[in-house]
């Protein structure tokens, strides 16, 4: 028979999450194991108590909308009819006006609250001011980053040059360069520094009639700002913004005499300068002796032992901040940034974070929804267990017992579960560690990295021994008189030589006590059998001397014994 | 580095333009079928009710700008849960110094009269799960919430801007937490 599938599986079982192979698996298990059977039955009691609430109480009880829903068709219409250049919040100022117009009068006041509250929202909505709002976004993002010279490729339907920004240009490319610098001043656009947001900016400030238009293109994962214009030699321009880091990396102009302009950021290690330009009538506009100059500022791709240390590094500054417990922090790299995204993080959390990470190169913070942090990262508080009437569990009912009363097993339970919970938090951590860190990519890192690594890895096991030793000092005097036999000197049966799968061992440990303690609470099902007690008491023993033998594991080096 | 959202802003991709009648029907039908459970969700959200109202017809018609735009979407509900959790945001955001609705659910719910007995178990019990609800962490409940409307694990992660693993996760803890209330408490 496949081992027991975990908690996490049986949901995603539950849920028809898993992939097909490995729900053949647990669907087959499930068939050969009643105690998994009734897990999964207790699981889907649940989700019909979840299912009942929004039907009998959410559907049922939350206030029903203030005004009766208009016809959509109206909105429709107002779409179709509209032309981009009246305001998106006139229009629903509109629409609002005949489709709420039988609203009753008390919704009126609501109302005008309403517009308030729209009116601000729809402003970013507009596509001009969406566009403005997202060139001040990305110039305060470029602001943000260190100046380094770019590299870029200009192409228009005669000539195609590359040049280095921020650098010295060779003088011998004179002729395509006048000719393509002469479109620029034309154009009144900054020659000097054409691919950049404040460029842009410039550009369109300038103009005294535009047009915008803002597209997010998902799959290549950049914004794009059309910007069109009666006025000037452009008639159309469209940068495009990297959504990662909102850094310009493309820009194409039309202009009235149907020439048109390309330009583009090349990777720094893209052809030398002098060989970039390939099937071009112009000569490139440095030369080979120019590379060195530019060698020295070039960006060296880092190693991959080097991208695991910055990552590290990121981690590391997560976890002194706590934010890597529970915080839905993830932290992914893409291409050469690591991107460290939350969502619904508190503001005081944010602003720890930001303070934290934003001044590491490479690093990209990113936040959404930032008004859905109020409260939102709050730890649940403990729920109120019933009167003791409804408790039928008698181990349950003996431990009431013996604590004297509801009111200390509630207690009791509560911190049992925090505890727990807090426990498996680190042992979330540190799986996560050991998915991230294999054996073959630690050996990459660097030594001072490792230490880093190891540091981590130990204070997490600290963490679970803490918490291992405080719920043995809070279960043994209840436990011990109820017929647990105390375990003393539990001897470490940690299997493991290298960290990572040692890691698995302790989070399955710790796994055994979440469900124990689970089960002898009454919060999951389980058989409550004369050797409960002694089960947890040995588990929690186990698990202290499991987290301290990993903790030695993990500060050898890799391949270590 | 506050940056937008993928997929946040009006976008398309150019397509071929769909029949706009047909077009109109299909968001006017999933309108009249989802309006109630995007206009709950907002109210959950904290939303005071005119604006969740607003926000969901808003939500819709955006729906068919983008679609009568070509932009391909898959999923036009989870599509409108996702500018509906936005706006909903927002509006909170601009107005944080007003406190979060609270549908106050308790006051709401009639107290049955001194002989029904059966009724007020089941207010008791209602309101125990619903206090349960409430103790989750906001991510949990969010997930729920959206889980409960029918929306898959990468979906909701979309909205909520976190892996479908942290997804299940977030429900797996709840579902523990909610586990706690005995049965004959449900």
């Amino acid at each position: 028979m496949n081992p027991h599938p975990q908690d996490d599986e049986l949901m995603r079982y539950a849920d028809g999450e898993m992939p097909a192979r490995q729900a053949r698996k647990i669907r087959s298990h499930l068939e050969a194991c009643w105690q998994c059977r009734a897990g999964l039955e207790d699981m889907q009691k649940v989700i019909s108590d979840c299912v009942r609430y929004r039907k009998d109480l959410l559907q049922i009880y939350l206030p029903s909308p203030p005004a009766r829903w208009g016809d959509i068709h109206q909105g429709f219409a107002e779409i179709d009819a509209s032309r981009n250049d009246v305001p998106l919040f006139l229009r629903i100022r509109d629409s609002l006006r005949l489709r709420l117009a039988a609203a009753p009068r008390w919704a009126a006041a609501a109302l005008a609250v309403v517009l308030v509250g729209v009116l601000s929202i729809e402003l970013l909505q507009t596509p001009s001011v969406q566009a403005a709002e997202l060139l001040r976004k990305a110039a305060a993002a470029a602001e943000a980053r260190p100046a380094k010279p770019r590299l870029i490729q200009i192409k228009t339907s005669k000539h195609q040059i590359t040049r280095r920004l921020n650098a010295a240009v060779n003088a011998s490319s004179a002729e395509a360069q006048s000719e393509i610098q002469a479109l620029f001043r034309t154009a009144r656009y900054n020659w000097n520094d054409p691919l950049t947001v404040r460029s842009y900016q410039d550009w369109r400030d300038g103009l005294s009639d535009k047009r915008d238009e803002v597209t997010t293109v998902t799959d290549q994962n950049v914004y794009r700002i059309h910007t069109s214009s009666a006025a000037g030699e452009i008639a159309e321009a469209t940068l495009t913004l990297r959504i990662l880091d909102l850094q310009p990396i493309q820009e194409r102009f039309e202009f009235r005499d149907r020439e048109w302009m390309e330009i583009s950021e090349l990777p720094e290690d893209a052809a030398p300068v002098s060989e970039a330009i390939a099937g071009s009538p112009f000569s490139p506009p440095t030369t080979r002796r120019a590379a060195p100059a530019s060698a020295a500022v070039r960006i060296t791709e880092a190693t991959p032992g080097q991208k695991l240390g910055e990552e590290l590094q990121v981690l590391a500054t997560l976890h002194r901040l706590g934010a890597d417990l529970g915080d839905p922090v993830e932290v992914k790299r893409e291409r050469n940034q690591i991107l460290v995204e939350g969502v619904g993080i508190a503001p005081g959390r944010q602003e720890q974070i930001h303070q934290a990470l934003d001044a590491v190169p490479n690093v990209v913070v990113r936040f959404s929804e930032p008004a859905a942090a109020a409260g939102g990262n709050v730890q649940p508080a403990p729920v109120p267990l019933p009167s003791a009437k409804s408790v039928n569990q008698p181990f349950q009912a003996r431990i009431e017992q013996q604590i004297g009363g509801r009111q200390n097993f509630e207690q009791f339970s509560s911190q049992l579960l925090d505890m727990s919970d807090s426990m498996m938090s680190h042992a979330y951590a540190l799986r996560r560690l050991s998915d991230r860190f294999s054996r073959d990519l630690e050996a990459s890192l660097s030594p001072a990295d490792r230490k880093v690594l190891q540091d981590l890895n130990g204070e997490h096991a600290a963490a679970i021994q803490q918490q291992a030793a405080q719920m043995e000092r809070l279960l043994k005097p209840v436990l011990v008189p109820l017929g647990a036999i105390p375990v003393a000197g539990t001897a470490s049966k940690i299997r493991s030589v290298a960290w990572q799968p040692a890691s698995e061992e302790l989070f399955q440990s710790g796994r055994n006590v979440e469900t124990l303690v689970a089960v002898m609470l009454g919060v999951t099902p389980g058989v409550s059998s004369a050797q409960l007690p002694t089960e947890v008491l040995l588990g929690v023993g186990q698990l202290r001397a499991i987290a301290s033998a990993y903790a030695q594991i993990a500060i050898q080096e890799p391949g270590g014994k | 580095m506050p940056l937008y959202p993928a997929g946040d802003g009006i976008l398309g991709i150019a397509r071929p333009e769909r029949a706009v009648s047909a077009l109109q029907d299909q968001v006017a039908q999933l309108f009249e079928e989802a309006r109630d459970d995007v206009y709950r969700y907002l109210l959950m959200l904290g939303v005071h009710p005119p604006q969740a109202q607003e926000a969901t017809q808003e939500s819709f018609l955006r729906l068919y700008a983008c679609m009568k735009k070509g932009e391909v979407i898959e999923n036009p509900r989870a599509w409108v849960f996702r500018v509906a959790h936005n706006l909903g945001l927002r509006i909170r955001q601009k107005q944080s110094s007003q406190q979060p609705f609270d549908p106050e659910l308790e006051s709401q719910m009639a107290v049955p009269g001194p002989n029904a007995e059966q009724q007020l178990l089941e207010r008791e019990r209602s309101l125990r799960f619903h206090r349960a609800v409430g103790e989750l962490s906001e991510q949990q409940r969010r997930c729920l919430y959206l889980r409960l409307e029918g929306l898959r694990y990468p979906q909701i992660g979309s909205i909520l801007g976190i892996s479908a693993s942290t997804v299940g996760e977030f429900l797996r803890r709840a579902m523990v937490r909610l586990k706690r209330l005995p049965e004959e408490m449900k």
